[in-house]
């Protein structure tokens, strides 16, 4: 259980301290092409933390995984260029535009981190044949589907294994939207709001950034039940930090690296068992059908 | 500035002929499988091979779709499937995920769209697509129209956007609300609509507007064919006949005002499209940035209450239609036979006989053939509704 890297993501510079320990992997945000983050970085900002990160023996991966507009064409070709003078290991990509400006200098950098789209073998196949590094896969996926994908894998398949795990993605800012039309601003801050429906008591996590709006899972996802089977087909286990303090995430980190180390995640499932348990045994029963049309 | 195609959603054979006698240039079906409207198809194989037939004799296209996102197992029986699509000499499949479209270009010589569900939104992604097969990208409907002016300028390539229907308040495809909430997998043809529904958010119990009201691009129909886009969308394979043909013949009539460089009747255009169009709409992202007022308020309730018959058959000699109900109406109630050709007739409705011969005076048995004297000559698919003296 062991060959499975463990991926941290950062929202400060002083985090990575934090997680130095136990992390192999830190993913970093690309401003402005990073979404669902709580912080982004300039690349100025990335290189210091990129040579900190590398002066550790650590891999630095960056996320630039936004969907890009047209009238953002230019910065992104910039930031493209720029990235490739970077020495990273990973850059976590979502639009295919970033061939026409890293193809040549990044390819082998280049992570598809769409995970919705990313449910079946032929899918991961095509960004293999395209040579670059790898696929995260989606988070609606069987531990039986991951296996038969992981099959035919050619390519580092990284997957969100810890955390809030978006569902949805609009470009809108309806929060800003609905705060608009009441004429106030939410008591807490734009960032730290819940959705409730109606017939469900379960509240969202909603967060709005420059791309717009994301809806989460009720619960923050955790792996350690699916552990054992998913470190024989994924090589790179992320931890979403969002949502969480610097130091849950460091304990969270410090058990999976434990986990791993021990190969015996068990004593851990108790510990965790108030979060989402995924789709790893197919639809979570708690699920059901209970719908509205 | 060419002149677009006009392209229809027909969910089923009856809705497939409106699309087409109503002036859509090609229309988009789906089948049983592989396809986001899977659990509602009426087309199976059979009825598939009559699409094909009909689209022939009309002289139009047909796409299919093939826009599901899968997982492992569903990729069982898709090429025999693809084999199948291939023999029925279609136009074009509609593809997301890049798994399918590599089965397509394998075992197919089937031209590809990239659906929208991939969300393109640059020209660079366009070229990116173009160069591994794609014939047609179909643009996300978050691409305003400045930003579709300045992609437009870089790429020469086969667009296609959607002009009018139901908009996902998500990039579409990137929404799992379905399947987290009720195990039903929108990217796999299951969409329970979860974003339709009443949410809250915050302490105060203010109600959160997550849907998205309907897209109406009318008002943009001459900007779209200024930057020679080559097809517009209409979404809707799920909605009625009525709704097809309506939204159908306003577009046909604005893509050919602005062809003939006339001015279109906008009044005329705006009615066909309000009495059709049940929910509320917005212009989308082509004005720029939504606000609130594109959002839905609570759940919508679909309803189509203007609809009241169809056409089948017309008789010179007793100047009688033979009409099949759809929806209530009775002798006396104010009608329009909305027609595929020509302009609308307004009449107060006459005394009706069944098949049988039986005099009624109310309509108001589901699919029961009428026969009703009218006061010009009608066709068959011509549509009657109710209510709309203007």
């Amino acid at each position: 259980m062991s060959v499975i890297q463990l991926a941290i993501t950062i929202s400060q510079a002083s985090d990575i301290d934090a997680y130095r320990k136990h992390a192999d992997i830190f993913i970093v945000g690309l401003a402005p092409f990073c979404p669902r983050m709580e912080k982004a970085f300039c690349l100025a900002e990335l290189e210091t933390m990129v040579k900190d990160i590398n002066a550790s023996g650590k891999a630095a991966w960056i996320n630039a995984s936004a969907i890009i507009h047209e009238g953002a064409i230019d910065a992104w070709r910039d930031a493209c260029q720029a990235l490739s003078r970077l020495d990273v290991d990973g850059v976590l990509f979502a639009d295919p535009a970033v061939f026409s400006y890293g193809a040549d200098t990044l390819r082998k950098q280049l992570i598809y981190h769409v995970p919705i789209l990313s449910n079946s073998a032929d899918d991961a196949a095509f960004w293999q044949h395209e040579n670059i590094a790898g696929v995260t896969l989606g988070n609606e996926l069987s531990l039986a589907e991951i296996h038969d994908i992981a099959c035919a894998k050619t390519s580092l398949f990284a997957l969100i294994g810890h955390g809030f795990i978006p569902m949805m993605h609009s470009r809108r800012p309806l929060i800003d939207a609905h705060y608009q039309t009441r004429q106030r601003a939410p008591d807490d801050g734009v960032n730290r709001l819940f959705v409730r429906e109606e017939v469900r008591q379960e509240t969202y996590p909603v967060l709005e950034d420059a791309h717009g709006t994301h809806l989460f899972r009720a619960k923050p996802l955790s792996s350690f039940h699916a552990l054992h089977a998913l470190s024989a087909h994924i090589d790179v286990f992320i931890i979403d930090t969002l949502f969480m303090s610097v130091k849950n995430a460091a304990d969270v980190l410090a058990d999976y690296r434990t986990a791993l180390t021990r190969g015996d995640a068990r004593p851990f499932i108790e510990k965790y068992d108030d979060h989402d348990q995924g789709f790893y045994h197919g639809l979570p029963s708690s699920k059901g059908d209970e719908s509205h049309d | 500035m060419i002149k677009p195609e006009l392209l229809a959603p027909a969910g089923d054979l009856e809705k497939l002929e409106m699309a087409y006698a109503y002036g859509a240039d090609a229309a988009y079906i789906g089948g049983r499988a592989h396809s986001l409207r899977a659990r509602a198809s009426a087309f199976d194989i059979d009825a598939m091979k009559n699409a094909a037939r009909l689209a022939r004799q009309y002289g139009k296209k047909l796409y299919v779709t093939l826009n599901t996102v899968p997982h492992p197992d569903d990729y069982a029986g898709l090429d025999d499937y693809l084999q199948m699509l291939e023999s029925l000499a279609i136009d074009a499949v509609i593809c997301t995920s890049l798994g399918i479209i590599e089965r397509v270009k394998k075992h197919t010589s089937l031209s590809i769209h990239l659906s929208t569900q991939q969300s393109v939104t640059n020209a660079d992604a366009v070229e990116f697509w173009r160069a591994r097969g794609v014939e047609r990208i179909i643009l996300a409907r978050e691409v305003t129209l400045d930003e579709l002016a300045m992609l437009r300028r870089r790429t020469d390539a086969p667009l296609e956007v959607f002009i009018h229907g139901g908009m996902c308040v998500s990039y579409s495809g990137r929404c799992a609300l379905s399947v987290n909430m009720t195990g039903r997998d929108a990217n796999r043809g299951g969409c329970a609509h979860s974003c339709r529904w009443r949410y809250t958010v915050g302490d105060d119990g203010a109600l959160f507007a997550l849907g998205a009201k309907e897209l109406n691009a009318s008002p943009f129909i001459k900007r779209l064919m200024e930057m020679n886009i080559d097809s517009l969308k209409i979404e809707g394979r799920m909605k009625s006949v009525h709704y097809v043909a309506s939204v159908v013949k306003s577009y046909r009539m604005l893509i050919d005002a602005h062809a003939q460089n006339k001015t279109p009747d906008m009044q005329t255009i705006a009615h066909h499209l309000d009495v059709a169009t049940n929910r509320a709409s917005s212009s989308g992202f082509y004005q720029g940035m939504p606000t609130r007022a594109s959002l839905l308020d609570g759940r919508a309730t679909p309803f189509d209450p203007h609809f009241v018959g169809v056409v089948l058959a017309y008789d010179e000699k007793t100047q009688a239609a033979v009409i099949e109900q759809r929806n209530y109406f009775e002798t006396g109630d104010a009608l329009e036979i909305f027609r595929h050709h020509g302009e609308s007739i307004h009449f107060e409705a006459r005394p009706m006989t069944t098949t049988d011969g039986q005099s009624v005076s109310i309509a108001r048995h589901p699919k029961e053939r009428l026969k009703m004297v009218v006061p010009e000559p009608v066709s068959p698919l011509d549509i009657i509704r109710k209510h709309l003296r203007r």
